[in-house]
């Protein structure tokens, strides 16, 4: 992996990562409220979730890194895009909870399989994924939850992971097109932030009512 | 043995770090009530910041100077940590007392000062923990991921740990010293690792930050909420000082912490010479909820404006919030048929009505006489949610929206949860956030709670009360006015007063107004 791409991934995967933390906040906080109590909680959780992530990662770093980084990414997608779907269908803080740990223990792999892309560059990659860290936590909780809102952004952040994820592999042919087709979809789909964010609460609703 | 201890005190490194961070950003997000911005920003800085170190502080060569850093580092962890919340409220006691700016609500605390020392605060603290993993790792280079993994664990340990601690209802001083403690735990494993026990010298800094927080803490924040209260000023810096005094001779703040929120009753001595009899009101996380003179001009104008608009009795009543029990009192009083529950999440706020004087002279001691009501004690959207119950009539009494969180309890899926709750023909009455600054014309926070009632409904609304405000609302579509030959005699004159429709002040609903919801960010 060349020096560019291997400081763009870290950036883009780091600042999903964490979007999708701040997401689940906020879903866990439309479900029971206490948002005090459930930042301090998914934040310990996740940072915990992380190491764990990291220490499993040791097992696999030495088979294809980058295809079990494209895999983990595309779990990241999966789980990131579902996961405020199944929390507010259940209502279960157990769920979220779940959420929280399996995208921080996925997001634990992702930098030591960086660092093994990117050998002797330790230094690099690690001060850009701080750096998408940084801008996640600004951008989701500032910026987008408050004018797209949480189906869209969830959408957006989902649709961006995957792009980058497909980028992995976009030497096959058969990707090569795909690349840019999540992250279009986006943005198109934050178009209709409104409508998404409405079928969200009428998701929420019929589980309470 | 030295292993075990390496991992345990790499393990309390990285608790007291990310507990110190989680204290500050609370705090910040109690003073203000702007939990997101200092959460998320406070998050990213704390993170970046531990890039930071990591990147610009390298460890040293010798076992012993890697020690020795790891010790500068904590202390510096510690010296932040400790002593930021007190400079924050030092900082809001002496611009609140010079009188630069007079506060009278969270959303008059200068932002940008706050802002400025409380994330500074969080970045140094950033930048310490960021730069000492890396020393970790580096002394225990053969087991990287068991130290890797010990250092998460430690941070797992202190969101839930502060959160248990805040359920104690421990104050600040009280949570400072927990923090204080982990940190004095560190430095004696960091001796015991560095096996140089005449260098017990490194414990004197939390000794000192003990005795600091714990003389300075309390009479600080008295001063601060005198001064926020109050309004008292000073002209000459020294009178600084002796400001406990002049607080004392003025009046009486009584603070109760709650797992939720900060309790503050504020008793105003009568003036002397004088026919003041003082006065007295509760705050919630400073912020007025009502006081002795106004209650009943507040409570009287939201029962029987309802009812007048309502031209109907209802027989059974949900009570959302007003855990004071006032409202509760007034109902009970004149119709004490009516099946009424109360729904109140702070059990503090309910101990407290049932015992201080002033509080159980407003509602009459009916908190007391539990076979005249149903009291649940949880959260209002939570019971709402999971009951089935149908009433008449639903009041709505929670503090105005000056936090995200609270925000959600204006919110269209909270509305249309409280449709469900209410019978055919029934109404609902809040407290009602018109305007900070009656400039002709209601707030935009105002026009959105009513396209949220709108679109969640409640096809008839009516705002009414210049004095204390409030909304109306029925499903049914029908044209909502006072009838003021009916309206009840005994009433106060300024309840009366009060009851006066504000529907001019509205615009018609703008398009581009977006209704609250619990899935967008405020």
């Amino acid at each position: 992996m060349n020096r560019l791409s291997g400081n763009i991934y870290s950036f883009f995967f780091a600042l999903c990562s964490l979007a999708y933390e701040f997401i689940f906040i906020k879903a866990a906080t439309a479900i029971q409220g206490g948002q005090v109590f459930k930042y301090n909680l998914t934040v310990s959780l996740f940072t915990f979730s992380l190491g764990v992530g990291s220490l499993l990662s040791q097992k696999f770093i030495n088979k294809s890194p980058l295809a079990i980084l494209f895999r983990i990414e595309l779990a990241l997608f999966a789980a990131g895009l579902l996961g405020p779907i199944f929390i507010l269908m259940s209502h279960s803080m157990i769920l979220c909870n779940t959420f929280i740990i399996l995208v921080g223990v996925l997001s634990g792999f992702e930098l030591p399989l960086l660092f093994k892309l990117n050998e002797d560059r330790d230094h690099e990659v690690l001060a850009w994924d701080y750096i998408g860290m940084f801008l996640a936590s600004i951008l989701i909780p500032l910026f987008f939850l408050r004018t797209i809102g949480l189906g869209a952004t969830t959408i957006l952040i989902s649709c961006l992971n995957l792009t980058f994820a497909l980028s992995l592999v976009r030497s096959k042919k058969s990707i090569k097109w795909l690349t840019p087709v999540p992250i279009i979809i986006g943005v198109l789909f934050t178009y209709y932030h409104l409508e998404i964010n409405q079928f969200l609460s009428d998701l929420y609703l019929q589980k309470v009512l | 043995m030295k292993n075990i201890t390496f991992l345990i005190v790499n393990i309390s490194t990285s608790l007291s770090s990310l507990y110190f961070y989680l204290l500050m950003t609370k705090e910040l997000s109690q003073i203000t009530g702007e939990e997101t911005f200092y959460q998320s920003l406070g998050l990213g800085l704390y993170l970046l910041l531990m890039g930071a170190g990591a990147y610009f502080i390298r460890p040293k060569e010798l076992y012993q100077d890697k020690i020795k850093q790891l010790i500068k580092l904590e202390w510096g962890t510690l010296f932040t940590g400790a002593t930021a919340p007190i400079m924050l409220y030092l900082y809001l006691y002496i611009v609140t007392a010079k009188g630069f700016y007079a506060p009278v609500s969270p959303q008059d605390i200068s932002f940008i000062p706050t802002a400025i020392i409380g994330l500074i605060a969080v970045s140094f603290i950033g930048l310490f923990t960021g730069a000492q993993l890396p020393i970790f790792l580096k002394i225990g280079s053969e087991n990287k991921n068991v130290i890797l993994f010990s250092n998460y664990f430690g941070a797992l340990l202190a969101g839930p740990i502060l959160n248990h601690l805040i359920g104690l209802q421990v104050n600040l001083s009280g949570l400072i010293f927990f923090g204080i403690f982990i940190s004095l735990s560190t430095l004696f494993g960091y001796l015991y690792l560095s096996r140089k026990f005449s260098k017990i010298w490194i414990t004197i800094l939390p000794i000192i930050l003990l005795f600091f927080v714990g003389n300075y803490t309390v009479p600080l924040v008295k001063s601060f909420l005198g001064a926020y209260y109050f309004g008292l000023k000073v002209n000459h810096w020294h009178e600084l000082k002796d400001f406990n005094k002049t607080v004392n001779s003025v009046g009486e703040i009584t603070t109760i912490k709650s797992p939720y929120q900060d309790i503050h009753l504020v008793r105003e001595k009568p003036l002397k010479n004088s026919l003041s009899p003082g006065n007295f009101t509760l705050y919630l996380n400073h912020k007025p909820q009502f006081d002795f003179m106004s209650s009943p001009t507040y409570h009287e104008s939201m029962l029987f404006g309802a009812l007048n608009l309502s031209q109907t009795l209802p027989k059974k009543v949900l009570i959302l919030g007003g855990g004071d029990g006032i409202l509760l009192s007034y109902i009970l009083r004149n119709f004490p048929s009516t099946d009424v529950t109360l729904v109140e999440l702070d059990f503090e706020v309910l101990n407290i009505s049932k015992e201080v004087p002033a509080l159980i002279y407003l509602n009459q001691g009916v908190l007391n006489q539990k076979d005249k009501y149903n009291l649940i004690t949880e959260d209002g959207f939570n019971y709402i949610r999971k009951s089935s119950a149908v009433f008449d009539a639903i009041f709505i009494d929670f503090p105005y929206p000056y936090s995200d969180e609270l925000l959600s309890l204006y919110s269209q899926e909270f509305y249309q949860v409280v449709h469900r709750r209410l019978a055919k023909d029934g109404f609902i009455v809040m407290d009602f956030p018109l305007t900070d600054k009656l400039q002709g014309e209601a707030s935009p926070l105002a026009h959105r709670v009513t396209k949220t009632l709108h679109k969640s409904g409640f096809k008839s609304l009516l705002p009414f009360g210049p004095y204390s405000s409030f909304i109306y609302g029925e499903v049914n579509q029908r044209e909502l006015k006072f009838h003021y030959d009916k309206m009840n005699p005994n009433l106060k004159l300024s309840t009366t007063l009060n009851l006066v429709s504000l529907k001019h002040l509205f615009k018609p609903l703008e398009k581009t107004l977006k209704p609250i919801s619990l899935f967008y960010g405020q």
